[in-house]
């Protein structure tokens, strides 16, 4: 084990950290008449403390650049857990100083804080309208930067190591089951993708500001054009009206519904489309069944809907064909890229319409995207192992290669994937079963642990709107599950296993 | 600039690990998966799994845009038709590795044909290197430029030598003959001396100088001049093929013991001069028997690194006058340099060494070209020999005047058939050539010298 690297990485992290808290300090200074002198300082004096601690645990030049698969995972969950813990001091500060501008206890800002890194979106905010500016700011701005991921950044940022170990690194907090790199320079490599992820960012900032300075939707302004698509991007789910979406028009509902689809997508795509290389899309298959999986689903649950809405009358309000149209397709691409934003209460969907938005909770995004879930990619993969499988047990004595993307999958990838299901199911149900001793009936239980672990955001039953109804160790233990989720549990794992410490 | 490596093997990896190093774009083409998983995650590099000769494969690793391709698979015809493919698709330069003695003839032909920038034959290369140590074997290792007009010879100063106790700037008072000592190798530290540098026993030093004067300050060291005549080869691969027809063509007497009777059949048949003999290289009975007590030099050349190293211990212990072994892996031909035995040769860094030279000469500047560029001292310094051209910043000055960079030295100059080796009022001329000694830096340009 490499320690004095991750001492140092670690030192960077929290330099970085406090650059990045800027942002919101900008915004607390923006609105410092409305909101005090405690919301500046509440960002300022973290920055001071972070930088210069981060300054001396990471200005000693290493002797030993080493670095290892194990120091690669250990590197990016402790950068992941750290960044949380350090990122929601402001929370505490802010609550503890002004009350419900803030989050003066520490397991629900850390919970909070955790759910903007990983992108989940759940909250434990009673009411979000009344939180600081700055606040709901940096809440939606932590999207951003867990989307694409932190390490990624940094490898975007720091001067290139001698050796190109940082591929252990993107492969730890990149998720989906094959990493690669779409340059040979990692550098090169996640400069491209948070150039494209900035892009398509503006692009749909864009798009909502001018539904609001053209009066197509006046409540989208300047502010929450910015929060939304922050939070679009990062496909996170942070709100800043207690409505959720339901009180926008139907324009800005359009925008962020396509908006999420575009991030659910696997960047290499668009890498491939600036290049015109447009027969290797073709070729993808996880995209394809992303496009099916996502065309299904909302047909489905718009005849649902519609049917029980209007035609069988089995409800007090009504719904037109368009409005279920769009309802369901804004909700399944919300599900689908893990975001979390609701347009309308589907907790009062019909039973066909819920259930298909769990198993959309359980499927998740493409890899390679800032999704999360469990990929459709592994679920392709999956059910490709199972059918030649079956083949097998017909004729025993049948060769048969697993093709994906028109290449043969070697059997450490499909064996991967079949351990993460298995992982996953675990700490899914693991989780379940431990926040249970709360009391909360089964479907809150299940659905909160999925919405978890899936970085989506609502989950059914009571912690449909906020997580409020679960204690301290429930919501720690939903904090840990969002970031092994986010990381794709393994890493975190990796923590917990008493041979990472040792010295080799 | 772009680099393809075609086929991940020894001396793929040193290409690899090199011009990773020097920050080029690095894609690797291999046809097994597994080592392209390996290679991607030891350096930041791009991996391409697929035949190094198919059009597909070739287009996918993004061959147009190249600037150099290498093709370093194990089979000939598999590296010429690599570049081949590759040239048609747009690559810039292609480099192939050729070494089977069939093709030995013809290279110039076929670079002209095939339109392949540069053929590397390593073993015949290795060849030359070892016949220059046999006729220098006090030597360990020895570097030429500009066919031997100057050489950079390591040697290791034993205990009980005049040396000892020496600081550089005296030494050339004691032996008033025109050379340099570049480099200095104390337990596994390199440094690049200074004029106060005092020399110490078990030192390995690399001095820069040419032939003749080298020979003069050998004999003024006391070494008498050693000349070996029996040659024992053991191992019959193309490596020593090479080496016993330029040994015999330098009138040596040459044995050659092989294990496997068909090549044996074939070599006699190629070197009808040469003894061949049929056995295991390893059995030292065998090797007693072949009269190893009276043979002056023990050439171990066999396919296995191991077996070279114990065939070279074995031969110092009977007293055989020089040992030179085939090694490439590094690591253990630190454990053979550390016991003091003899000299390594190893083909895989000839290869990289002249690719690395090719590439970064490629990388043209407007104030020098970049002729050979040679790794010594186990990777760690670089011998870079410049053409130094008019705009070049170091010319029509002294040399005091300039200001180098730390770890860099002017170790020679080359003007026609002079060599000089600079003192501080030295004026480097345009068109010399220049021989930079440096460390942990890497030059591009004969600029990058200075600080």
């Amino acid at each position: 084990m490499n320690f004095s690297m991750i001492k140092n990485i670690i030192g960077k992290i929290m330099v970085l950290l406090s650059i990045l808290m800027i942002f919101p300090l900008i915004v607390s200074i923006i609105y410092f008449k409305d909101e005090g002198i405690w919301n500046v300082l509440a960002y300022a004096v973290p920055i001071v403390v972070l930088f210069v601690v981060g300054i001396i645990l990471s200005h000693k030049k290493l002797d030993n650049k080493k670095m290892g698969a194990r120091e690669g995972f250990v590197i990016v969950s402790l950068s992941w857990l750290l960044m949380s813990l350090f990122g929601c001091i402001p929370f505490i500060i802010i609550g503890v100083v002004n009350g419900k501008q803030g989050i003066p206890n520490f397991f629900d800002a850390f919970f909070e804080m955790a759910s903007g890194f990983t992108t989940t979106g759940s909250s434990i905010v009673d009411d979000v309208e009344a939180l600081a500016k700055s606040v709901q700011f940096w809440r939606s701005f932590s999207h951003w930067i867990g989307g694409m991921g932190i390490l990624v950044f940094i490898l975007a940022l720091i001067p290139e190591s001698n050796e190109g170990s940082s591929m252990h690194i993107l492969r730890a907090e990149s998720p989906g089951p094959q990493v690669g790199k779409l340059v040979s320079k990692m550098k090169v490599t996640s400069r491209i993708l948070y150039i494209i992820y900035f892009v398509i960012t503006l692009v749909l900032f864009l798009f909502l500001y001018i539904g609001h300075l053209t009066g197509i939707d006046p409540k989208m302004d300047l502010f929450k054009s910015i929060i939304y698509s922050l939070g679009t991007a990062g496909t996170g789910g942070f709100s800043v009206d207690s409505a959720g979406f339901a009180e926008f028009s139907p324009y800005s509902q359009y925008v962020v519904a396509i908006g999420m689809i575009v991030f659910a997508i696997n960047f290499t795509i668009y890498y491939l489309a600036i290049l015109f290389r447009f027969k290797e899309i073709w070729k993808n298959e996880e995209l394809k069944a992303f496009f099916i999986i996502l065309a299904i689903s909302v047909v489905v649950i718009t005849i649902d809907v519609y049917s029980v809405y209007t035609v069988l009358k089995n409800r007090d309000v009504t719904m037109t064909l368009e409005e279920s149209f769009r309802h369901s397709l804004f909700q399944v691409a919300s599900i689908v890229s893990t975001t979390g934003y609701t347009s309308a209460n589907f907790t009062v969907w019909p039973t066909l319409s819920k259930t298909l938005i769990i198993f959309l909770t359980i499927f998740g995004g493409c890899a390679g995207s800032t999704a999360g879930g469990f990929k459709i990619s592994r679920v392709v993969m999956l059910f490709k192992t199972v059918f030649v499988k079956i083949k097998n047990m017909i004729s025993p004595r049948k060769v048969e290669t697993i093709k994906y993307n028109g290449t043969t999958l070697d059997e450490s990838t499909t064996n991967g994937v079949q351990s993460f299901l298995i992982i996953y199911v675990i700490v899914l149900v693991g989780c379940a079963l431990l926040v249970s001793i709360d009391g909360n009936d089964l479907v809150t239980n299940f659905t909160a642990s999925l919405t978890c672990i899936s970085n989506v955001g609502p989950a059914f039953g009571k912690a449909f709107a906020n997580f409020n109804c679960y204690s301290w160790f429930s919501k720690l233990l939903f904090t840990i599950e969002m970031i092994a989720g986010r990381l794709e549990i393994f890493p975190l794992l990796i923590l917990f296993y008493p041979k990472t410490w040792m010295k080799r | 600039m772009k680099i393809v490596v075609i086929g991940d093997g020894k001396v793929g990896r040193t290409i690899i690990e090199h011009m990773s190093r020097e920050k080029h774009e690095v894609i690797v083409i291999d046809i097994n998966p597994k080592v392209i998983e390996q290679i991607v995650d030891m350096y930041d590099v791009m991996g391409v799994c697929g035949s190094g000769t198919s059009y597909e494969t070739l287009k996918e690793a993004g061959v147009k845009k190249a600037d150099v391709v290498c093709a370093t698979t194990s089979s000939d015809e598999i590296n010429l038709l690599a570049c081949v493919v590759a040239k048609s698709l747009g690559a810039k330069s292609t480099i192939a590795r050729v070494r089977g003695h069939e093709y030995s003839q013809q290279v110039e032909l076929m670079c002209q044909e095939l339109d392949i920038s540069m053929i590397v034959n390593p073993e015949k290369e290795a060849a030359d290197e070892i016949l220059n140590i046999i006729n220098l074997p006090e030597a360990a290792q020895i570097e030429s430029f500009r066919k031997g007009q100057l050489e950079i010879v390591e040697l290791f100063i034993p205990e009980k030598s005049p040396l000892i106790g020496l600081s550089l700037s005296s030494m050339h008072a004691k032996f008033p003959v025109e050379m340099l000592v570049g480099i200095v190798e104390r337990n596994d530290e390199v440094i690049i001396p200074n004029g106060s540098f005092v020399l110490d026993a078990k030192d390995k030093i690399h001095v820069v100088a040419s032939r003749a004067n080298l020979r003069s300050f050998l004999s003024k060291l006391g070494f008498e001049e050693t000349k070996l005549k029996d040659i024992m080869i053991i191992g019959g691969g193309k490596l020593s093929y090479y080496l016993a027809q330029l040994l015999i063509k330098g009138k040596y007497r040459v044995k050659i013991i092989e294990q496997n009777h068909e090549r044996c059949v074939e070599l006699s048949d190629l070197l009808p001069q040469a003894t061949i003999i049929h056995g295991d290289g390893t059995d030292q009975s065998l090797l007693l028997d072949e009269g190893l007590n009276g043979i002056d030099a023990v050439v171990s050349l066999t396919g296995i690194d191991e077996e070279n190293i114990i065939i070279s211990m074995y031969a110092q212990k009977q007293n055989v006058k020089k040992v030179i072994a085939k090694i490439n892996k590094t690591a253990l031909s630190n454990i053979l340099e550390s016991v003091g035995v003899a000299s390594v040769i190893s083909p895989k860094d000839i290869t990289a060494d002249r690719i690395i030279s090719y590439v970064r000469s490629t990388n043209n500047s407007r104030n020098s070209n970049i002729e050979r560029i040679f790794k010594l001292a186990n990777g760690n310094v670089e011998a870079v020999e410049f053409v130094a051209k008019a705009k070049s910043k170091v010319i029509d000055k002294p040399i005091k005047k300039l200001n180098f960079k730390h770890n860099t030295l002017i170790a020679a100059i080359i003007r026609g058939d002079e060599v000089i080796i600079p003192t501080g009022n030295t004026v480097i001329l345009e068109n010399d050539s220049v021989i930079v000694i440096s460390k942990d830096i890497i030059l591009y340009e004969l600029n990058d010298i200075l600080g």
